[in-house]
């Protein structure tokens, strides 16, 4: 899963980045409104976790104009300011939630997937198709009851099929939510991935679209 | 001394300082008065005296005449008699203090009163005249008839003249007394009315909760006490926005220490679950890095606090501006090579300066410290030193992105970080030149160089900065 972390201070946001990506996430970090509110234009998060005090452009300005564009992708507020009315303010400029600094990560990472379980219209956390569960909290995933072992971003790539079960996603989608901007991949490294997974849970129905992506079920 | 008491006193005092020396004057009115009054009468006396005498200078009714003198007692009046006893008793009894004589030319007694001493009054023979005679004090009025040879003498005793006047005035003296009483009473039942609205004041004023800074109601107060209401309500005024800045700067700096704060708890979360120890590694040195900035912060706003709290340099001294900008230079080598920003220094002259060389150096240090911060890698900054005879001018230019005009005034507001992101500082170091820069009389601006980037002044006016820099504000 993709996230799209904006936070200005140095510290934190490497903090939360490598605390993210520890817990499988793949992270985009912005250090300023300005960026953030042009990569939330152009791309698609799976969340985003957005400071208030921003350079440039103050986060719930990034927040009003996503929402405005009809953008309804799960927003998580991270601030220093814990007074009422400004938490207030944040869910009502569109925020999901919103947590004060100083926090924790598993905070942070159960809100997100939390998040994650309600955009896709569950309430369970567990995700399941058929007799294949996947737990996005523990990374575990069993096939009718017996545990498969899968790589990280195996992993990645069925919760993100898993999510959107019955959905096309694109190529493009799958690359970044398991790689992110910076990584270099080589072009048939998806391919590899989708082979392992077909390898691992043979009963799972994962289709190819060719030139467009992959549907799950 | 209360109001109250004073004015009360002194009124009191007042009128009784009037009232005694109007009492005096009374005194000294009436004893004159009383004693024309008896004067008189002394010389009615004796002219009646010599009346009958002259009609009746034969010898047997000057015989008669000596017996009807002759049961005129002598009176002494004892100091403890008070004649106003004496004539309420016996109305005839003031009859008695007068004597008198018949004396021939040769000085022989031919008639003498039963009150009258056996020698002569005086030898005087005509008008009034004061005699001591036998241990007693007389007033005597003196008549001669030429054609018969006679002096008639009449005499009154002293006493009586001053018991009169006691009598008046003890008989003044109650009402006096009791409008005297009256009065100091009036004055305490005018005065406490009149200080009623202070002591209101003073009760609103102590009974107010420590935090109501609520100005005071001018209406009720007499006019004279509306300067000192308005005085307090300006005071107050004052306090509740040092009191309204001074919670303003403790919030803003405990939401500043929780972004540091929330970095190091999630490095060492992160540090924690890693899974290679070079991730570890990192987030370890994160924190190291973290805990330095919280630092740092916490320095920058304990300066801020101190400074805060100082209106006036303490012992101002010449300090060499040029010697403290080389020192800060030396000291921030690390930073700018690490930034590869280079840091050039130019002086025209010396340029000593009035001031604290600590806070100057810290001055300096922040200055310095923003440039290279800001200056992009490989950059320039520039310390210039100027001086004129009226004031020396210190200016510190990066090659950063500068700050657009309309937003300059902002940068010098605390906690404001008006940089592109990347650079993290406390946002407290343009207010604390500032606030360095007003304890030394100078003034900070901010300009673009030309080229582009950020130029900070630092005008020291020389001269008459200090003279009194006690009691100066």
């Amino acid at each position: 899963m993709r996230v799209l972390l904006v936070e200005d201070d140095d510290l934190l946001g490497d903090g939360v980045r490598a605390g993210l990506t520890l817990g499988g996430w793949t992270v985009e970090w912005l250090r300023d409104g300005g960026s953030a509110a042009a990569a939330l234009t152009s791309d698609v998060f799976d969340a985003v976790v957005l400071d208030l005090g921003l350079p440039q452009k103050p986060g719930l300005a990034v927040l009003r104009e996503l929402r405005g564009r009809g953008n309804a992708v799960p927003v998580l507020i991270l601030s220093a300011r814990d007074a009422v009315g400004e938490r207030v303010a944040g869910l009502d400029a569109g925020a999901d939630d919103y947590l004060v600094k100083p926090f924790d990560l598993d905070e942070l990472g159960a809100r997100l997937r939390a998040l994650l379980r309600r955009a896709q219209g569950s309430a369970e956390p567990l995700l399941r198709f058929g007799d294949l569960a996947l737990d996005p909290a523990t990374h575990r995933v069993t096939l009718a009851g017996e545990r498969v072992d899968l790589g990280p971003r195996e992993f990645a790539l069925l919760h993100l099929l898993l999510g959107a079960a019955g959905r096309v996603v694109s190529r493009r989608r799958l690359m970044d939510s398991i790689y992110g901007w910076d990584a270099e991949v080589e072009s048939n490294a998806l391919e590899v991935h989708i082979h392992n997974l077909r390898k691992k849970l043979p009963s799972v129905p994962i289709r190819t679209l060719r030139g467009v992506g992959y549907q799950f079920g | 001394m209360s109001l109250k008491y004073r004015l009360i006193a002194w009124l009191t005092l007042l009128t009784l300082a009037v009232w005694a020396a109007m009492s005096l004057v009374l005194y000294r009115l009436t004893v004159q008065e009383l004693a024309e009054v008896f004067d008189a009468q002394l010389a009615q006396s004796a002219r009646t005296l010599m009346a009958l005498v002259s009609t009746n200078a034969g010898r047997g009714e000057m015989e008669k005449l000596q017996e009807v003198l002759g049961q005129l007692e002598p009176k002494h009046l004892p100091i403890t008699h008070t004649l106003a006893d004496e004539l309420d008793e016996q109305p005839g009894a003031y009859e008695r203090l007068i004597a008198y004589q018949v004396i021939t030319h040769e000085g022989h007694l031919r008639l003498v009163s039963g009150s009258a001493p056996a020698q002569p009054f005086s030898s005087q023979t005509s008008g009034f005249s004061d005699v001591q005679l036998e241990g007693q004090r007389w007033r005597v009025f003196s008549l001669a008839d030429p054609a018969q040879g006679l002096v008639v003498h009449a005499g009154e005793q002293g006493e009586i003249r001053d018991e009169l006047a006691h009598y008046v005035v003890a008989c003044l003296s109650p009402p006096v007394w009791l409008a005297i009483a009256a009065l100091v009473l009036g004055v305490w039942l005018v005065v406490s009315p009149a200080l009623r609205p202070l002591v209101g004041i003073v009760g609103e004023i102590k009974h107010r909760d420590p935090h109501d800074l609520k100005p005071l109601p001018v209406e009720p107060a007499p006019r004279e006490v509306v300067p000192l209401i308005d005085a307090l309500n300006s005071l107050f005024l004052r306090l509740q926005r040092a009191i309204e800045t001074e919670r303003a700067f403790t919030g803003d700096a405990a939401h500043e220490l929780r972004t540091p704060l929330a970095g190091l708890r999630v490095q060492a979360q992160v540090a924690l679950r890693a899974t290679t120890d070079e991730d570890r590694r990192r987030a370890l040195r994160q924190i190291i890095v973290g805990v330095d900035r919280a630092s740092h912060l916490v320095e920058q706003l304990l300066l801020l606090s101190r400074l805060d709290n100082n209106e006036v340099l303490d012992h101002p001294e010449a300090v060499d501006l040029q010697g403290i900008a080389a020192q800060t230079r030396q000291d921030l080598t690390s930073f700018s090579s690490e930034r590869r920003v280079e840091v050039h220094l130019t002086q025209t002259e010396p340029t000593p300066v009035l001031g604290d060389p600590a806070y100057l150096g810290v001055l300096l240090r922040n200055l310095l410290d923003n440039a290279i911060r800001y200056s992009p890698e490989g950059g320039e900054v520039w310390v210039e030193l100027a001086g004129t005879p009226r004031a020396v001018t210190l200016r510190v230019s990066d090659s950063g992105p500068g700050i657009p005009s309309p937003r300059r005034e902002d940068a010098f507001r605390r906690f404001r970080r008006l940089a592109e992101a990347g650079q993290v500082g406390s946002g407290l170091g343009l207010s604390i030149v500032q606030k360095i820069a007003e304890l030394h009389r100078a003034e900070v601006s901010l300009a673009e160089p030309p080229g582009g980037g950020l130029r900070v002044e630092v005008r020291f006016p020389r001269g008459a900065q200090f003279d009194s820099p006690r009691s100066a504000r």
